[in-house]
């Protein structure tokens, strides 16, 4: 403990003694980071390569690792058209292909959605998984569950849920979204205890939304999913603009001609549609809609039409890593062949996050 | 120098309600601000505008009309409701009862975006995305006039550049906002509303936060701004000798209520002085300029 936070103040420090000399400093260029460099499109070009190079590795690797060998050349042939072993194909197509692209997909859609929810809060340390969205998930699926016992509709009920605690958030929240956001989550979790303890039946079911989990997700999943992320990430680029007047101020986005409360509304639509989509399909995972964003800022700066694309991509990449991180340890975990379950992402993403949020949080501070 | 608390000007339906504390009054200089108005008409004008927090009024039955290509500034103790008043003529805030009109039309008559595209404002206390750079800020200027679509994609338009020299942070443009001193920031800020291109501009307290020599620099852009692109500034100022130095017309403000209005020879005198901000002063001529200068005694 004490060995990683030494580093870390020590970076904050010479972080904070190098800052007074800046303004003054040579070039008048603005220092190191000068967040405009990625508007020029070779910036964007590259950026977008190096995001399609690391999704192509992390797709490759994701269907490579597993519990059964399969090697890769029939890896290829299930994904082009069926093989011979119809146990690899099973295996490629139905378990490893929609794990990886639900993976990416969520994790793009929470990345998005914080983006989205910090313009609105105004407030870099909001995210989706803590504004009541997630809980509101997860307590929808824990009570159809009591209601109905193994029903097999998790999807559209934990979405259903996640949306109303959405709209619940809106109706509640339009002073401060941030607090609200913060208590309607302790609610909603507190009354997904309290179902629970009258009836642990769904416990193992609910953990996935609870945590955040990849495993075992299945086509379904992803058929679900892949809708959204063809309307959102565009929508949330599109309101873009929107975001950077409101990012001013309700002062100076009433001047300039926005009504905060509608505009603000409008994000906020798109953040819980997004959050609430990818909450449903891979549960409250945590940090991604933080940490995404944050890593975004410090590459491209706070213009919201750079950061939404750049984050959403951080987020994809983001999540599928720490799935895949997730998913290797449980190989090497001593149950044997024998747990379907494994470590769930969120697990994952907390423990990388928290620290990494720490240092980053650190680093801003003047 | 002749000692004067004029009545506030004209609007006839104000009239009656406002400032029986204006007593001493014997109108002088007023005359160009209380006689008919010239053609064009007010820019922006207040009737009866009664603005509140809660229950208490911060301005009560207020009228001000502001004539075209003039530079008024608004002066009074704090809490006078200057402020106030600036903001709601801005339509940050909305009033109680009365209403602004904008080229004589109801702020609410126009939309949202074409009242931002005639009228900006250099709010008093403005945030700052953080790590933000000047271009990035002052782009944000052109929202009304271009719109969401067309801000999607990155511009530095002819309107942008002019902002940026005008305000003279064109070589800040790709500064970070939170690596500049705070009278930097105020510039980004205003080059921001001017990139707006509007045909009024209103300031709050735009020279708080700046060294004598770029609190000069800005009166003379303000004075530039009036002759050389016609345009039509409200502006709240503290300081009481920069108002009667730069403005065309000065309004004394307390207890939400117009006290003094006028050129400054008529409004920086002595009584209006003790009066508005319970000073005891003299008020002598400004040696440089020939306007009226006040020493507190």
């Amino acid at each position: 403990m004490s060995a990683l936070r030494e580093p870390t103040t020590d970076g904050a420090e010479r972080e904070g003694r190098r800052r007074p000399g800046r303004p003054g400093g040579r070039s008048g260029g603005g220092g190191a980071r000068r967040p405009g460099g990625l508007g020029a499109p070779a910036g964007v070009l590259a950026v977008a390569s190096a995001v399609a190079l690391a999704v192509a590795a992390l797709v490759t690797a994701h269907l490579l690792v597993g519990r059964s060998e399969v090697p890769a050349r029939e890896v290829l042939r299930a994904l082009t058209g069926g093989s011979g072993e119809p146990a690899y194909d099973l295996i490629v197509l139905r378990f490893r292909l929609p794990r990886v692209l639900v993976g990416l997909g969520a994790g793009a859609l929470l990345a998005l959605s914080g983006v989205l929810v910090q313009s609105v809060v105004r407030n870099p340390l909001a995210e989706p998984a803590t504004t009541g969205i997630g809980a509101g998930a997860a307590l929808a699926v824990v009570v159809s569950l009591v209601l109905v016992p193994g029903h097999g509709a998790t999807y559209a009920v934990a979405l259903g849920g996640a949306l109303l605690a959405g709209l619940l958030l809106w109706l509640l929240g339009r002073r401060s979204l941030a607090v609200t956001g913060i208590l309607l989550g302790a609610v909603l979790s507190a009354l997904t205890s309290m179902v629970l303890v009258v009836d642990s039946q769904p416990m193992g079911t609910v953990l996935r939304w609870l945590v955040g989990s990849l495993n075992a997700r299945t086509s379904g999943d992803w058929a679900a999913l892949w809708p959204w992320l063809l309307v959102l990430p565009l929508l949330g680029w599109l309101l873009a603009p929107v975001m950077n007047v409101l990012a001013l101020g309700d002062v100076a986005t009433t001047t300039l001609g926005l009504r905060p409360a509608l505009a603000r509304g409008a994000v906020l639509a798109v953040a819980v549609a997004a959050a609430a989509a990818a909450i449903a399909a891979a549960g409250a995972v945590a940090f991604v809609g933080l940490v995404a964003p944050h890593v975004a800022r410090l590459l491209v700066g706070s213009d919201h039409r750079l950061l939404v694309p750049v984050a959403t991509a951080l987020g994809a990449l983001l999540l599928s890593t720490s799935d895949l991180l997730a998913f290797a340890v449980s190989l090497d975990l001593p149950l044997g062949g024998r747990s379907v379950a494994g470590v769930p992402v969120g697990a994952v993403t907390a423990l990388l996050g928290a620290p990494l949020l720490v240092r980053l949080v650190r680093q801003e501070r003047r | 120098m002749t000692a004067s608390t004029p009545r506030p000007p004209t609007p006839p339906s104000a009239a009656p309600s406002i400032a029986p504390s204006a007593a001493s009054s014997a109108a002088s200089a007023v005359s160009a601000d209380g006689a008919p108005p010239p053609a064009p008409g007010p820019s922006l004008e207040a009737v009866d505008l009664s603005v509140g927090y809660r229950r208490d009024d911060v301005l009560s039955g207020l009228s001000l009309a502001v004539e075209p290509g003039t530079v008024t500034a608004l002066v009074g103790p704090n809490g006078s409701g200057k402020s106030t008043l600036l903001t709601t003529l801005a339509r940050v805030q909305r009033p109680r009862a009365g209403e602004v009109r904008l080229r004589g039309r109801a702020l609410g008559d126009w939309s949202s975006v074409e009242v931002a595209r005639q009228l900006a404002l250099l709010p008093q206390s403005a945030v700052a995305p953080a790590g933000a750079t000047v271009r990035e800020l002052v782009e944000q200027g052109r929202y009304p006039q271009l719109g969401p679509w067309a801000m999607l994609r990155r511009r530095d338009d002819a309107a942008m550049e002019r902002a940026l020299s005008l305000a003279g942070v064109g070589a800040l443009a790709d500064r970070r906002l939170d690596s500049l001193s705070g009278g930097e920031r105020q510039r980004a800020w205003i080059a921001m509303a001017l990139a707006q291109e509007t045909d009024l501009l209103l300031l709050d307290e735009p020279t708080t936060y700046l060294d004598v020599r770029h609190q000069i620099d800005l009166m003379d852009l303000v004075g530039r701004l009036r002759d050389e692109h016609a345009m039509t500034v409200v502006m709240v100022l503290h300081d009481l000798n920069q108002a009667a130095r730069y403005a065309d017309r000065v309004v004394a403000l307390r207890g939400g209520r117009i006290i003094a209005d006028g050129p400054p020879a008529a409004v920086v005198t002595a009584e209006v002085l003790r009066e508005v901000f319970e000073v005891e002063a003299r008020v002598v001529e400004d040696p440089v300029t020939g306007r009226p200068l006040f020493l507190a005694l």
